[in-house]
């Protein structure tokens, strides 16, 4: 028996699996099939003007009546001191070069803090669900989108950052393990090397707050489904599982990279976004970390390093995965949720 | 039923709970409780001559007519080059002054391996399971004890590590999460950085290998040992939770800055024992971070660093610790064993 919960009944899914809104990789027709085979799909609004926003939230409703589950991340303008930014252009001026790429771009981005649009394009859309990565933006933001109905959701990295995500207001909380792909969610400057496995993550949260907790990183298989609800995970979070299917948008060496990696491939670094994320390690991470430099604050060292990709070489690729990338290959959403489904139940029934 | 599988028959086990072989921690009583409550009972030899080991195994014989395993690390000779520890030495005798310990010792310590005199010792008093860490010794060693109907053990930290494990004749492998407390048991030199938490290592050495997986990391109550067993676990190893137990070797600083842990006060550092071990982050592991010195090779780094806790300043103590300390209580072997089998079989029951 699946765990039912308020989190599967108020948000009217069948299953309690979320498809992790990754950035740019989720699109409207990977969420309309999550989210048609009875989870939550989620698409994330990494840099979109409100505009955007609004096409890919009505490109999911063209192809799904269900549920969908909108992400903001929050971060600060990210101007720094010119000395950076200039040091790491130097730097990369030679491997740009290499890639016959020109002259590196003067630095890119703003700040993201769901703006008075944004609050209003989600007020008119209601997506059922908004979350958010890197904390909370402000509490009005979160009031009005509350009082509009809409479930809240943001990633914990530690019990304290749980604590703190609870008593902002959110109706769930993300329990985003070690484990996990992508941009660890922190923000309170805990140490990466201080932060939990899921393993001691989840059942600490599960005991600290009251709201929903779901389970996020290494989640990848009915195995691993079934041990999180044994952890007390009332759903669970997949981002990795997802960007092996073809409705991700998912450069090719990528997904080379993903049908190859084991469990120790990857690694946690800033200097690829200006965000500790977790990637496959590869010669670009190697030859930022040998530089010694300082990363530009996210998005900033993104809009620098993310060209490099664009030839097509693995190495220089900004290669997201997290440490289960082997224990799933599915080639489609649908193909993925019912196996999913399927192994949990079996494994839920092994041991009764 | 997740308390028989084919592990627990060769070993004679009610329940699949290993208490960790934990260094000097571990006593012959912790061993003999939890062997006589039915789960198998550790005694660490870290250091010990074979006379000594002998005489705690015979401890254990009668305390307890149960299975033991008995654990030793390998290490090669500490020898390093005079200026490491030089340098070590002259930064800790102002701390060594701070707490009127007198002059900083010299470096102590020799190779660990299994001698001679040890095989011997295990071929006479042949206790069931000898478990190694760090790897494994000679081959001849392992054919020896093999040949005697002993069980074989050793940890894996990744799955490439438990592939050579099971290549090398091991019954059984730990799979070893990054939550776990204690020493890091790599042996192949992968970065701390790249090893993977529980809930990604687990089912992937599952898939790997034929042998046996005894889960460690992480797990210290009903939900996290039902969690292992779902991942495909042939049982669990606790080392925390059983340092909260009475019959613990323990100083009282560590016993209250257990009872005080939370989720995220402890990193892996191979600062204080001169190998990559995971402790609560105190003065002595920031002092030595800030030092930027390299630390000597396991165990001449911990002959050092050791004297500075036994005055029983928690800030200078060495506080070995996993991340699920708080998921543990004070309470005694036999209890703990009770305990973890009743909630286990709870939570198993309760998804079916």
């Amino acid at each position: 028996m699946w765990p039912s919960n308020p989190l599967t009944e108020r948000l009217k899914l069948k299953f309690p699996i979320i498809q992790a809104p990754m950035g740019s990789t989720s699109t409207p027709a990977l969420a309309a099939a999550v989210t048609n085979a009875g989870g939550l799909g989620g698409l994330g609004m990494w840099g979109r003007t409100a505009e955007q926003a609004a096409r890919r939230i009505a490109g999911f409703r063209q192809q799904s009546g269900g549920s969908l589950n909108v992400n903001y991340p929050i971060w600060p303008d990210p101007r720094c001191a010119p000395e950076i930014g200039e040091a790491m252009r130097r730097h990369l001026q030679s491997r740009y070069d290499a890639h016959g790429l020109g002259t590196v771009p003067l630095p890119q981005g703003e700040v993201t803090d769901v703006g008075p649009e944004h609050v209003a394009l989600l007020l008119e859309t209601k997506p059922e669900v908004v979350s958010f990565h890197f904390g909370l933006p402000e509490p009005e933001v979160i009031e009005a989108l509350k009082a509009a109905g809409i479930f809240i959701i943001s990633s914990a990295t530690t019990v304290a950052e749980a604590r703190l995500l609870e008593k902002s207001g959110v109706d769930a909380i993300i329990a985003q393990g070690t484990e996990a792909g992508g941009h660890r969610a922190t923000f309170t400057g805990v140490d990466v090397g201080m932060q939990p496995g899921l393993f001691s993550l989840l059942p600490q949260i599960v005991d600290a707050v009251g709201v929903p907790v779901i389970a996020a990183g290494g989640v990848a298989d009915g195995r691993t489904a079934a041990a999180a609800f044994m952890l007390g995970a009332s759903a669970v979070q997949l981002g990795t599982a997802f960007l092996h299917c073809e409705e991700a948008d998912l450069r090719d060496q990528h997904r080379a990279a993903l049908s190859e990696a084991d469990d120790a491939s990857t690694v946690v670094t800033d200097l690829i976004s200006g965000r500790p994320c977790r990637y496959i390690r590869n010669k670009m991470i190697d030859d930022l970390v040998a530089s010694g430099l300082k990363p530009l604050p996210v998005p900033a060292q993104q809009s620098l390093t993310a060209p490099l990709g664009g030839s097509g070489d693995r190495e220089w690729t900004a290669l997201t995965s997290g440490q289960s990338a082997a224990l799933s290959k599915d080639r489609n959403a649908a193909a993925l949720m019912e196996r999913l489904t399927q192994e949990t139940t079996r494994r839920l029934r092994a041991f009764a | 039923m997740w308390s028989s599988n084919p592990l627990t028959e060769r070993l004679k086990l009610k329940f699949p709970i290993f208490q960790a072989p934990m260094g000097i921690i571990t006593t012959p009583a912790m061993a003999a409780a939890v062997s006589n409550a039915g789960g198998l009972g550790g005694i660490g030899m870290w250091g010990l001559s074979a006379e000594d080991a002998g005489r705690r195994i015979a401890g254990f014989r009668q305390q307890s007519p149960g299975s033991l395993n008995v654990n030793y690390p390998l290490w090669p000779d500490p020898a390093c080059a005079p200026e490491i520890s030089e340098a070590m030495r002259r930064h800790l005798q102002s701390l060594y002054d701070a707490k009127g310990l007198g002059p900083v010792p010299e470096p102590q310590g020799v190779a660990s391996e299994v001698s001679p005199e040890h095989v011997a010792m295990l071929l006479d008093m042949k206790p069931e399971v000898v478990s190694f860490h760090f790897g494994l010794p000679e081959p001849g060693v392992v054919e020896a004890i093999k040949s005697a109907g002993i069980f074989i053990l050793s940890s894996a930290t990744t799955v490439a590590e438990a592939r050579i494990l099971e290549r090398r004749g091991v019954d059984a492998v730990i799979a070893q999460g990054t939550e776990a407390g204690g020493h890091r048991a790599t042996f192949s030199g992968v970065d701390i950085a790249m090893q993977p938490g529980l809930f990604a290592l687990l089912p992937q050495v599952v898939d790997a290998v034929k042998v046996p997986v005894i889960a460690a990391g992480g797990i210290a109550d009903g939900r996290t040992a039902a969690a292992a067993f779902v991942l495909g676990a042939s049982a669990v190893q606790m080392g925390t939770a059983f340092m909260r137990c009475d019959e613990a070797s323990m100083f009282d600083a560590h016993r209250a800055a257990l009872a005080e842990a939370d989720d995220s006060c402890t990193v892996v550092t191979d600062l204080i024992s001169g190998r990559p071990a995971r402790y609560i982050r105190n003065k002595l592991v920031d002092d030595l971070v800030q030092s930027g010195l390299k630390p000597l090779p396991i165990p001449a780094q911990l002959n050092l660093t050791w004297p500075l806790g036994a005055a029983g300043d928690r800030d200078w103590a060495v506080l070995l610790s996993g991340q699920s300390a708080a998921l543990a209580k004070d309470t005694n072997a036999a209890e703990l064993v009770l305990r973890l089998a009743e909630e286990t079989t709870r939570r198993l029951r309760a998804f079916a």
